[in-house]
């Protein structure tokens, strides 16, 4: 992308953000700075991270029922918390100038939760009962995940690779559905 | 200390009689409800002020966006790039982000009682629907693309979200000169800076110290009346003079903080019954009492609001709570009954929200007020931020250092706008009438309207409202 600003350091100098000098696409310096200043704000109890509760602060985070999914790919080194660089990452992901592949990655990772780079049955169920909760019988729900893996694995592995969930979701306006102004 | 002293004294030897005969005329003016302008010449004053500043600030900041990138091709700055990111976004959903995704405008009415009600009813359809689709079960229709909605839903309240935002000041386009709402105006250009420590000057040596004056006094003076007016029996005559002291004592308080007041369409300035209006600081109802009396309820205080509240008290009907009673919802219920049946008493003024929202939105209005009955009379409250936040965000400043804030800005500028009176029809709940009383209120003063609870201010949010979203995507899944 041609569009490649550092973090500005005044961001660094005025927060206890763990702040290197690290390059990321998609955003401008002003992008950076709000994105910074909502960082902090989240960020209750000045750590330099984001947890599980300061996310779950907002209510209406709280009340998303993929928001444990969602915090978890944010938090790319799995540490349990969020810092400033994945925080970025993470938002870039939605920018208008994101990719369309970054943006099928981060749905694909909604499902993936182990990240092996298949969703599997027991995977996509979990997902699903997160979505529906107890308004649904399990097994209803296994046999939505049935039929739609079924549907989806044209190598008949049992799961769903990443080019597989593309060739089904790729073709849905899914650039367009996961934009998120900064 | 020493040397400063006999200072202090020649000056107050000078000052006392020019600022004695500027109380009285102050006082004077105030008990026959005129104004001379000169508080809206001030205000026009510093409307060019603040536009000289907002295009030197321009000036400025393109010289120095030109000095440090000379080789990108930025584009100067849009002046809507101030607005909150998603702003756009809610001004083109019809509430903001979640709504717009789920479709579903009820499902974000955290009232407790209404989500119980809801969520109750809906499991019984759900239970009744089951047993057939138990059967057929193929009419589920799930696609691996049906997470996205919720996912940027998710992302959206992640870099901006509505609820905690409200209780946030407001953050302004411009800069009004006040080191307080943004930040990074703080050192621009030398003449800036000298133009703002001037206006610090004047606000803290001159207007502060006058204003602490007419503070005072005016406590003083509202006291005294109210208790001259308590001493008349009651009656038509005492209704009527206790009207005028008390517009009168206001508009003299209201000078403390240099009250810019417009009332729109005084036509329908309610008479009795219940006046509900949009809560963003105490001052509301100082607002309000300039221009009408108003009976208050309220919780009884002890110190110094408590002497307001007796002296009140002692000139028209109030309905102020001991602590033990206000948990009593019946209680409050009788009283503001009881209240609104006396057709002479004055109209009670109610804040329906229960606390302070930064005057951007309105939030969800508590069923209470609206379940009593009769005429309610809506009131739409809208500050001018720029001359100063009337905000007050009680869980960062307390009652003191919030009044200092008032007393140090430039002024406090509103528009009031009286709304027709409205009733509860027949068939509608008092969640509903609320809420379209809250719709009314939001679009007349200009003001985002929200479904969430004000009370999130301070509590946690509450499990069961994932548990509806989640009832609604199955729903949504069933084809319902």
């Amino acid at each position: 992308m041609g569009n490649e600003n550092s973090i500005p350091m005044e961001l660094c100098s005025n927060s206890r953000v763990n702040c290197i000098d690290f390059k990321v696409e998609n955003f401008d310096a002003d992008e950076i700075r709000r994105l910074g200043k909502r960082f902090r704000k989240l960020d209750l109890d000045n750590s330099g991270a984001l947890s599980i509760d300061e996310f779950m602060s907002l209510p209406e985070l709280q009340q998303n029922p993929l928001v444990q999914r969602v915090i978890d790919i944010f938090d790319a080194d799995g540490n349990g918390e969020v810092d400033f660089k994945e925080f970025i990452q993470g938002v870039s992901q939605f920018s208008v100038k994101g990719d369309k592949l970054s943006k099928l990655r981060f749905a694909f990772r909604i499902y993936d939760m182990d990240n092996d780079g298949f969703i599997s049955n027991g995977e996509l169920f979990q997902v699903l009962k997160m979505m529906v909760g107890n308004n649904l019988k399990d097994t209803q729900l296994q046999q939505i995940v049935d039929k739609t893996i079924l549907f989806a694995d044209k190598d008949e592995d049992g799961k769903i690779s990443f080019e597989e969930f593309c060739n089904v979701v790729g073709n849905t306006d899914i650039h367009k559905k996961m934009v998120v102004d900064v | 200390m020493a040397l400063i002293m006999p200072f202090v004294s020649v000056a107050i030897s000078i000052l006392y009689t020019p600022l004695l005969l500027l109380i009285l005329c102050i006082i004077f003016l105030a008990s026959i409800g005129k104004s001379l302008g000169v508080r809206r010449l001030y205000v026009n004053i510093l409307l060019k002020l603040f536009e000289y500043g907002r295009q030197h600030i321009e000036v400025a900041k393109i010289k120095i966006q030109r000095s440090d990138s000379s080789d990108e091709e930025d584009v100067p700055p849009a002046p809507d790039d101030n607005k909150p990111p998603s702003a756009t976004i809610k001004e083109n959903g019809m509430n903001g982000t979640l709504n717009t995704v789920i479709e579903r405008q009820e499902i974000l009415g955290p009232s407790p009682e209404l989500n119980y009600k809801r969520s109750t009813s809906q499991e019984r359809v759900v239970n009744g629907h089951k047993t057939p689709q138990g059967n057929g079960e193929n009419n589920i229709e799930f696609h691996l693309a049906n997470c996205l909605d919720l996912v940027k839903a998710g992302m959206e309240s992640i870099i901006e979200d509505q609820v905690t935002s409200v209780f946030e000041a407001e953050e302004l386009r411009s800069w009004n000169l006040l080191t307080r709402t943004n930040r990074q105006y703080e050192f621009l250009t030398w003449r800036l800076t000298i133009i703002w420590a001037m206006g610090f000057v004047v606000r803290y040596m001159f207007l502060l110290p006058l204003r602490i004056m007419i503070f005072v006094i005016g406590v003083w003076w509202l006291v005294a009346c109210t208790a001259c007016v308590g001493t008349l029996p009651d009656g038509k005559t005492k209704q009527r003079v206790n009207y005028a002291v008390s517009v009168m004592c206001f508009n003299f308080l209201s000078r403390c903080i240099s009250a810019v007041i417009t009332y729109h369409d005084t036509h329908y300035k309610p008479r009795n019954g219940i006046c509900v209006a949009n809560h963003t600081s105490p001052i509301d109802a100082l607002v309000l009492m300039c221009d009408n009396c108003y009976s208050l309820i309220g919780q009884r205080h002890n110190g110094f609001l408590g002497i307001l509240q007796r002296a009140l008290a002692r000139a028209s009907p109030h309905i102020w709570f001991e602590r033990s009673e206000v948990k009593d919802r019946h209680a409050v219920a009788r009283r503001l009954k009881e209240h609104i049946s006396v057709p002479d008493n004055p109209p009670i003024l109610i804040f329906p929200e229960g606390t302070c929202i930064n005057n951007t939105s309105v939030m969800q209005f508590k069923k209470g007020s609206f379940e009593v009955g009769g005429t309610i009379y809506p009131v739409a409250i809208k500050y001018d931020p720029r001359f100063g936040d009337a905000f007050w965000n009680s869980s960062r400043y307390g009652m003191l250092h919030y009044l200092l804030n008032m007393m140090t800005s430039w002024a406090i500028v509103c528009d009031v706008w009286y709304l027709p009176a409205m009733t509860r029809a027949a068939d509608e709940t008092a969640v509903d009438f609320a809420n379209r009383v809250k719709a009314v209120i939001a679009r007349r003063g200009g003001l985002v309207d929200l479904m969430w609870d004000g009370q999130l201010k301070r509590m946690k949010p509450k499990k069961e409202w994932r548990e509806l979203q989640q009832e609604e995507i199955s729903k949504r899944l069933k084809g319902e």
